[in-house]
Formats: C-alpha cells, sequence, structure tokens
C-alpha cells in the first residue's frame, strides 16, 4: 500500500499523469485508490494538437494499469520519508 | 492433457477419438449392450417393460386435449378450455400469438422457426409419438419444461444483473408476449373465459426460454387482483365520452387485433389532449398531469419485467392478442434487465411487445413508492431500463388521441431533475455536492451531448398509446403493429413517433417498418433524436441528459463505494499505510512550529498507534488430524510456505558470482547500511509507541518494556553500525551518503558516550569528511546532530574534538584547521566547538575548570586565531551556525594584538548568516 498511501498525500496537488499510449495528461489529483486508478480534474492534454479528442474533457478517470509516470511536483515528495516507507515495506513484506 | 480430458470424457460424449475406439471394440453380441444398459438405465424390468405400449400410452395421454386438432385447427377456440394448469393455459395462449401474418417480414423470416408443439396434424388416436415429439414435449424447449423454469434456475438465486435496490427507471425491455399472455391470463381468471379472440391463425407454438423465475412471478402475479378494465373502459376515457361502439372493442374475433388490452397498457398520456388526461396513472409523480387512465392496474406483477414495477392495464377480455408468430423469447436477454439491449435482429416480437414495454416510468415510479419496502429485488430481476424512452410505435395511436398528430410529452418531474425519471422519490437526492464525480452526469459531458433526450417523454409517449385502434386500423396495421417498435429503448425522439402519428392509418408498412428498425445504440441517438423538437422536449435536449443516466441509483453507488472503502480500512495506518500517516503528523507538527504554538510534538501523534499485530498464525486445534485450516478475505490460508531469505544469505551468496569484490564489497556495504536502517526504523517505531501512550499512572508500567527495547536497539545499532568507534569501518560508512544519513539519523537517538564517540569519529575524520563531500552537500547536514552534542559537552569533550580535528593527518601542509575552515562543515565545527568554548568559560567559573584543559583550549584557540588571521577571508567558508560571542571569547583567550588581526576575519564566525 506504499504507492497508495504515497498519493493519498498527493490529493490535491497537480501532476502529470504520462500513460502507456503516450497520452500525458496535466490535472489536479482528486483522488487515488488502492490499484493507483487515478482521478484528475481540471485536465489538460500537455500536446493537444495531438490528442483533440480530449478538449472537451475536464475530469477523467484513468486505470492504474495504464499509467506509466506519474510527474509530481518535487516539494510534496519527502524522500527521506518515502525511503523509510519503502523499507518498512520491505521489512514487513519480509517477514509475511 | 487434452488426451487425458478425452479420456476422462470418453464415457460421457461422443469425443471422437475415445468413440471410434469404442466402436473398435464394442461388443458383437447384443448381450453385452444390454449388460451395459442396465448400468446406465438401471435394472428395468425387461420383459414387462414394452416401450411401445409406454410411448403410446404417453401419446394418448397427452393428446386427449388435441384430439380435435386434426384439422389444423388448435381448437382453442372450438374446444372447450380445460385447463389443468396456469402453465398449460400459458402455454395454449403463447402458442396462439404464433400466427404468422406476415411471412413476408424479413426479420421474422430470420428468426428461427418456431417448433411445434403438440401439433397433432393428423395424429392417430393410437399414433406413436414420434422422436421428435418426443423432444419437443420432453426436451427443453418443451413448454412444460420451459414452464418448469424454476428448476433450471435455482430458486433462491437473484438475478445477479439486478439493483439491490429496485428502483430503476422503466428498462427499455420490450415488452414481449408473454407479458401479455400472463395479462391476460390474469384477467381471464378474473373474468369470464371467453378468451375467443384466439384467431384461426394462431398456431400452437412453443416458447423460447421464459424469463427466471417464471413460475414465481406467475404466482406472486396470481396474487394480485389486478383491476380489469376492458379496451372499452379504456377507449371511453380516452375520448371522454360513452362508449365506443361495440364493434370497436369487440374484435376479439379478430386475431389481428392488437388491442392494448392485450399488453395492459394505457392509452398513452397526451399532453393538453382531454383524452390523455384520462389516460394518467392513478398515482401519478407529482408534475405529471393527471392523463393517465385510472384503469391502470396497480401493482400488477409482471412476470415477465421486474415484478412491482409492472403497471400494466390488465388486458380487457375478448381481445385478441393476435400478435405476429413472434417467439416469446424475451428478446434474447433473459436474464438481464433489458438494460440496454439491443434490439437486434427479431423486431418482430418486439413490435408487439413493445407498447407494454414498459410501463411508463411514471408508473415504475409511482408503483416504486410503496413497493420499495421490500429490500430485496424483484425475483425476475428485470429492471427497467431507465434512461431508455419507450418508443411509442405509431399503431398505438388512437385516431381519437391525436387528432393533431402531436403527440405532447407529459412534463414529468424528472424533467428538471438531474437524475432519470426511473429513480424513485426515495432515491432521489442531489448527489453529495463538491465532487465532480459525484454524479455521472456532473462534469461529464454526456457523450450524446445536447441530441439526447430525457427518456422519460418517450416513455410516456408510447406507453400510453393504446391499442385502441379502431378495426379498420387492426387490420391494415396489424404489420406495422409489429414493425413497431422495439426502438422504445433508445432515446428516442418524438419526430419519429410523429411521423408515425402522421401517417397512422395509412402508413405504408414498408416505411414503418425501416423507421422502426431502430436499435437502442446511443450514438445512433445522437443523429436521429434531432430533427423535431417539440417545444416541451426544448429544454430536455439542452439539458443533455445522458443515455446511461440512471444505471445505478445513488444508494447503489455509495453501496460499490463502501465495499471499496472497506477494503481500505485498516487498524494500523502506521504500518498500513506508513508514508501518508506520518506525512500527516509531519505536517502538522510543521504547522504548528510555524505557528509558533510549540505544543508538545506527542499530541501530534495520533492515538492511533497500536501495537503492530503479530504475524498471523493460522488457528491451529489440539488433536485434530492435520491442520484446519481457516481462511478469510483478511487472512488467506497459507498455500505454499516460503520462507524470506534473509540479507545475509544473499550477501554470502554473492560470494560467489563473477561480481568484481570491489562491487561485492560495496554492495555489501549498503546492504549493512540497509540493516542500520531497519533497526533505526525499529527504534522510531519504538518512540512513537512510547509516546503513544497515555501519560498516566501506567505509563509508566508501559513504558518501560518499550524503553529497554529502545536502549537495546540502540545499542545494537551502534555497535553495529559504528563500529565502537571503529574509525576505519566507520569512515567506511560515512563514505557513502546513505551511511551519513544514517548517521545523522542515529546520532540523536545515541546515548551520550556514544554519540560523543560518534562526534570524536567525525572530528578525527573530518578531513576526510571533507574531500568525500566535494559535491554533495549531505555532510552539512551532519553537522546539526554534531552541533547538538557539542552543546551538551564539558570541556573536555570539547578539548577532545579540538585536539581530534588537529590530529588527523593533513597530507599536505597546511594545517587541519585551516583545511576545515576553507569547508563549509569544518568552519561550522569549529565555530561551534569555540561556542561552546565561550559558553563553558562564561558558565563555569574559572575555579572549576580543569587548568590544563583551559590551557589546551587556549592553544587551540591561538591557533585558531593565527589561522584565521593568516588565511585570506575569502577561502573561509561561512559557517552553517554563526555565534557572535566568539569575539568575546577570542578577547578572552587572545591577546589584544592577535585579536586586532583576527577581528577582519572573525567577521565571518560572528556576523549572522545572510541567507
Amino acid at each position: 500500500m506504499l504507492f497508495y498511501s504515497f498519493f493519498k498525500s498527493l490529493v490535491g496537488k497537480d501532476v502529470v499523469v504520462e500513460l502507456k499510449n503516450d497520452l500525458s495528461i496535466c490535472g489536479t489529483l482528486h483522488s487515488v485508490d488502492q490499484f493507483l486508478n487515478i482521478k484528475l480534474t481540471d485536465i489538460s492534454v500537455t500536446d493537444p494538437d495531438k490528442y483533440p479528442h480530449m478538449l472537451s474533457v475536464k475530469n477523467c478517470f484513468i486505470r492504474g494499469s495504464v499509467v506509466r509516470y506519474v510527474q509530481l511536483p518535487p516539494d510534496e515528495c519527502d524522500t527521506q520519508l518515502l525511503q523509510d516507507a519503502a523499507r518498512k515495506e520491505a521489512a514487513q513484506n519480509k517477514t509475511r | 492433457m487434452a488426451d487425458a480430458c478425452l479420456e476422462d470424457y470418453s464415457a460421457l460424449g461422443p469425443r471422437v477419438s475415445s468413440y471410434a475406439n469404442e466402436l473398435l471394440e464394442a461388443p458383437e453380441e447384443e448381450g453385452d449392450f444390454d449388460i451395459l444398459n442396465d448400468e446406465t438405465f438401471g435394472d428395468i424390468d425387461q420383459e414387462d417393460y414394452d416401450w411401445e405400449q409406454q410411448t403410446e400410452k404417453f401419446a394418448e395421454v397427452l393428446g386427449t386435449g388435441h384430439k380435435h386438432e386434426s384439422h389444423n385447427d388448435s381448437g382453442f377456440n372450438t374446444a372447450e378450455k380445460t385447463y389443468r394448469s396456469q402453465e398449460e393455459y400459458m402455454e395454449h395462449s403463447i402458442s396462439q400469438l404464433m400466427v404468422d401474418e406476415d411471412d413476408g417480414d424479413p426479420a421474422i423470416l430470420r428468426s428461427r422457426p418456431i417448433p411445434r408443439v403438440g401439433a397433432r396434424v393428423k395424429v392417430k388416436p393410437q399414433a406413436i409419438l414420434k422422436p421428435h415429439d418426443l423432444d419437443s414435449l420432453f426436451g427443453p424447449s418443451s413448454p412444460p419444461s420451459l414452464l418448469d423454469a424454476e428448476h433450471l434456475i435455482s430458486p433462491t438465486s437473484k438475478n445477479i444483473w439486478g439493483s439491490p435496490h429496485q428502483n430503476q427507471a422503466p428498462q427499455p425491455t420490450h415488452f414481449d408476449n408473454i407479458q401479455a399472455i400472463f395479462d391476460f391470463a390474469k384477467s381471464a381468471n378474473s373474468s369470464d373465459h371467453h378468451l375467443s379472440h384466439h384467431g384461426p391463425h394462431s398456431r400452437a407454438a412453443p416458447m423460447v426460454l421464459p424469463k427466471a423465475q417464471t413460475l414465481e412471478e406467475i404466482e406472486s402475479s396470481m396474487l394480485q387482483k389486478p383491476r380489469v378494465l376492458t379496451a372499452e373502459e379504456l377507449e371511453r376515457q380516452l375520448r371522454g365520452e360513452s362508449s365506443l361502439p361495440p364493434s370497436a372493442l369487440s374484435s376479439v374475433q379478430n386475431g389481428h387485433r392488437v388491442s392494448m388490452a392485450q399488453y395492459n397498457v394505457p392509452p398513452p398520456p397526451v399532453i393538453g389532449s382531454p383524452q390523455s388526461r384520462a389516460m394518467v396513472p392513478p398515482n401519478p409523480m407529482p408534475g405529471v398531469s393527471p392523463g393517465v387512465p385510472h384503469g391502470v392496474v396497480n401493482g400488477h406483477r409482471s412476470p415477465v419485467f421486474g415484478g412491482p414495477s409492472a403497471m400494466r392495464m390488465s388486458m380487457p377480455r375478448g381481445i385478441a392478442p393476435g400478435t405476429q408468430s413472434v417467439p416469446i423469447s424475451m428478446g434474447g436477454s433473459p436474464g438481464k434487465g433489458m438494460i440496454g439491449s439491443p434490439m437486434v435482429g427479431t423486431p418482430p416480437y418486439r413490435n408487439s411487445s413493445t407498447p407494454l414495454s414498459r410501463q411508463s416510468p411514471v408508473f415504475h415510479f409511482t408503483r416504486r413508492s410503496p413497493l420499495l419496502c421490500s429490500p430485496t429485488s424483484p425475483p425476475m430481476g428485470m429492471l427497467p431500463c431507465s434512461p431508455l424512452p419507450i418508443r411509442v410505435p405509431a399503431r398505438f395511436h388512437t385516431p381519437l388521441a391525436t387528432p393533431n398528430n402531436h403527440v405532447h410529452y407529459i412534463v414529468t418531474p424528472s424533467h428538471g431533475l438531474s437524475q432519470p425519471i426511473g429513480i424513485p422519490l426515495a432515491m432521489r437526492g442531489p448527489p453529495p455536492v463538491g465532487s465532480p464525480f459525484s454524479s455521472p452526469q456532473a462534469g461529464f459531458g454526456s457523450p450524446q451531448g445536447p441530441g439526447v433526450i430525457h427518456p422519460s417523454p418517450q416513455q410516456h409517449r408510447m406507453v400510453f398509446h393504446s391499442s385502441l385502434n379502431d378495426t379498420n386500423m387492426n387490420r391494415n396495421n396489424s404489420n406495422k403493429y409489429q414493425q413497431s417498435s422495439p426502438h422504445m429503448k433508445g432515446q428516442y425522439f418524438n419526430n419519429n413517433n410523429k411521423e408515425k402519428f402522421t401517417g397512422r392509418g395509412d402508413h405504408p408498412s414498408g416505411g414503418g417498418h425501416r423507421e422502426h428498425r431502430y436499435y437502442r445504440y446511443p450514438y445512433n441517438q445522437k443523429h436521429e433524436a434531432r430533427t423535431e423538437h417539440s417545444p416541451g422536449l426544448q429544454k430536455r435536449d439542452s439539458k443533455g441528459s445522458d443515455p446511461y443516466d440512471g444505471l445505478m441509483t445513488q444508494r447503489d453507488k455509495e453501496w460499490i463505494i463502501k465495499i471499496q472503502l472497506l477494503q481500505l480500512q485498516t487498524d494500523n495506518p502506521l504500518v498500513d499505510d506508513f508514508y501518508y500517516t506520518a506525512w500527516c503528523l509531519r505536517k502538522k507538527a510543521r504547522e504548528q512550529g510555524v505557528d509558533g504554538e510549540g505544543r508538545d510534538p506527542r499530541l501530534v501523534i495520533p492515538a492511533l498507534a497500536r501495537m503492530e499485530h503479530k504475524a498471523y498464525k493460522p488457528a491451529q486445534f489440539e488433536g485434530s488430524l492435520g491442520r484446519l485450516t481457516t481462511s478469510s478475505v483478511h487472512n488467506p490460508r497459507q498455500i505454499i510456505d516460503l520462507l524470506a531469505k534473509s540479507m545475509s544469505e544473499q550477501g554470502g551468496g554473492k560470494s560467489k558470482s563473477n561480481v568484481g569484490k570491489e562491487l561485492r564489497k560495496s554492495r555489501q556495504l549498503l546492504m549493512d547500511i540497509e540493516k542500520g536502517y531497519n533497526i533505526l526504523l525499529i527504534i522510531e517505531d519504538l518512540e512513537t509507541k512510547i509516546l503513544a501512550l497515555p501519560e498516566d499512572t501506567a505509563y509508566v508500567f508501559y513504558a518501560k518494556p518499550l524503553l529497554e527495547e529502545r536502549s537495546n536497539y540502540v545499542d545494537l545499532l551502534f555497535h553495529y553500525l559504528l563500529c565502537d568507534g571503529n574509525s576505519a569501518a566507520f569512515m567506511q560508512y560515512m563514505n557513502v551518503r546513505k551511511g551519513r544519513s544514517l548517521t545523522r539519523r542515529a546520532l540523536p537517538l545515541l546515548d551520550k558516550v556514544q554519540s560523543v564517540g560518534i562526534v570524536s569519529l567525525v572530528c578525527k575524520n573530518l578531513q576526510q569528511l571533507m574531500r568525500k563531500d566535494q559535491g554533495d552537500e549531505h555532510v552539512e547536514e551532519l553537522f546539526e546532530p554534531c552541533a547538538k552534542v557539542i552543546e551538551t559537552c564539558n570541556l573536555a569533550t570539547v578539548v577532545m574534538f579540538a585536539e581530534d580535528i588537529q590530529q588527523e593527518e593533513s597530507p599536505s601542509t597546511t594545517k587541519p584547521i585551516a583545511l576545515a575552515l576553507q569547508n563549509k562543515f569544518g568552519s561550522s565545527i569549529l565555530c561551534t566547538l569555540l561556542h561552546r568554548g565561550e559558553k563553558i568559560y562564561s558558565s563555569t567559573s574559572p575555579v572549576d575548570l580543569d587548568s590544563s584543559l583551559q590551557n589546551e583550549w587556549c592553544e587551540f584557540v591561538h591557533d585558531f586565531a593565527s589561522i584565521v588571521a593568516t588565511i585570506p577571508s575569502d577561502s573561509i567558508a561561512s559557517p552553517l551556525q554563526t555565534h557572535p560571542d566568539i569575539m568575546e571569547h577570542l578577547g578572552r583567550l587572545l591577546n589584544k594584538r592577535l585579536l586586532a588581526v583576527v577581528e577582519d576575519n572573525l567577521d565571518v564566525f560572528i556576523q549572522p548568516r545572510q541567507s
């Protein structure tokens, strides 16, 4: 649940989600679930010329499995905490 | 593996290979066959059992009711109707539906030819039933077994497609003939039995599988006493005048009379027309014009559709359900709520069923409320399809009802609502505010755009066009009747209807046929639904109603969301949800720090931190043979015993690989650092737990073991990682950034002695540290904890530190101090040392200070000063923390002359940082 937890802390921030089909969507992270499905509000496609069909879309739901990258604002990420969380996760998985 | 399967199944069925083998090896003598038969069929008394006789008997039994059919007459009209059961009745009545008048209809031709049940064409009394007759009688498609649908489907199974909460708007399900038949049956039961409306063309026909739980529906519907409204009364109400001439209604003889009675559909509610007002259902929704006739049968449970919502007017007797030869199939989507089932391929039956199709959403709606009490969905689960309007076939326009060929729509309450009309009032509420995702419509453009019309008008429209057609129309229009359409489903625009309306009487069947061939594909609607807009619909257009509205009610959505959230609930957020929880805590602490409240950080820690659960061990029972498992979602059973490899094992394994020694070493180092981190995290967890303990008398009790544990771990950490002061090993760690961070974090945790040792090590290796840190600045992070440590030191320690610094061997001729000064970290350390010295000097009286220490310190300060004097001020790195009192200190210890020299350069140390 590490990344679910991580994304929860990013709710309300602006992110750019790059999908596996090369579509990049910029928007405000509205919510995330345990499958890392993402809901974005106020989205804009970074390259509208290439994907004009998204022009009218304001909010979207992105299935977690199609996401390639999520670009975050660097200030919002506490790397030390993230490392600790990763270590904890590793330790938990080891004991389970 | 496939072969194995084949072998396995050889006994069961005709697998080619095994079958071939069996043939080859089949016994030649019949005796063997008989033995096999016995095994298969049981011990039948072979001598007594004459299967031929048996079949003849069956034939007699079954043929009694059909003795008259030798003339291709079903005998329905002529024979006395002795229905042994409701099922039999239904069977008969359904069979009457198979009138194929319109054999030219391509749709009908396309559909499967319907086998005839019980067709006793030229049946001799003693005729032996042929195998295919047997099949038709006893096979899966035979009516009795059809009617025994309850055995096909578990009686307890609910319709999985049904919503847990029944309330949808009426489905766009086509009305199918079974419905008509049932209604008819009911009315027949309750009224006289002159069901002589089965025309001469009716043939017995078997039906396709009826809907699930048909019997249940039948029973439940039978329990209700529908109010019978004859077609006469309907028309009367429609027209608001005296009863029609009997001829108009009594077309019972006419098998083609597609009367609404058959469909139990009240005449369409035409807004504004006096007739339509009569058609309004008895409990109209608020806002619905009271045009629905009162004859609407309440609570008439459709055996086919989702029960309680079926409000139909009972079929007046004497009206022949003379529809086309339509298979009684429910449109091929028996189990589903007909939601969105496209009308593919079999319009004929759709046609006849359409008007009935769904009772108007109004009905649904009104029906819903009293019936909402039942928490379970109707057994049929045939949920009305909410958003889809029911197209009113032209057929159903009475010549009287629509004199001006305009159908006005009832303004429904849903008109202004964002939710489709199908949602019952109880459910109807605004979606949660604020979230763009709260309702499917909000925030999302409807794919249909403004072209999509709110379903309600259509539904109303269609429903109430009664088949109160003139007798004239009946005949001629029977064709169109069937073709009328199944398009109810789509969000169909009234324009099409209008066109139909215009051509009511004379509408060429071909044209109507084509038009009505409208399948419920939402994207079609966009194109079709645009042409004419009645004024009443204008508003609805602009609303941009969504064909997918109301697929789920708010309660459904909440239910789903609840399930999803339930999976995310955790007892131990600090473990399961570590990042988020810790992040929140830190954020709060930061905010509080910023606010300057300076609250105890302990308060920030939520009281949620519980003891971590032990690793789950499946319950084991004493004295049981084997391991009994109890598993649940949270504790799935252990299938495989996996042992996690320890890191040390991995480290050992690596030595055999081709990895270079250096690489191995570095990796091992990293692994060690990770171990150190793990220990660190454990310690931090323990601290959290300690802090989370309630502050009361029990605190000490609980805290003690935790504290002990903590100190143990701390020691472990120190010894393990920081090597007890072993400089070289320590430096190994310090060379790696991770190691430095670890040290940094560990330092505050260590006790005095340990931390002093660490700082000492740091000082001893200052140069090395500084060198390594050329690119990074991370070593500066080390400063803060070091400074803290120094702050607490006594003079001796400080002196020790100073000496450590000086004692480091410098490769070049420059003194360590000089080198230190050139590095930020170094200068910071020096600065801090001096500051501490000053503090000590100022706080303690000279008497207490050890003179030797003082001398050493003084020496150090002198050295420092001299170096500072000689070094150009540019090269002095400004320390991270400046202390103005250094000046004072220097003044104390140095003579004036030296001080003057140094003064300038000391600004770096003294002036507060301007960063």
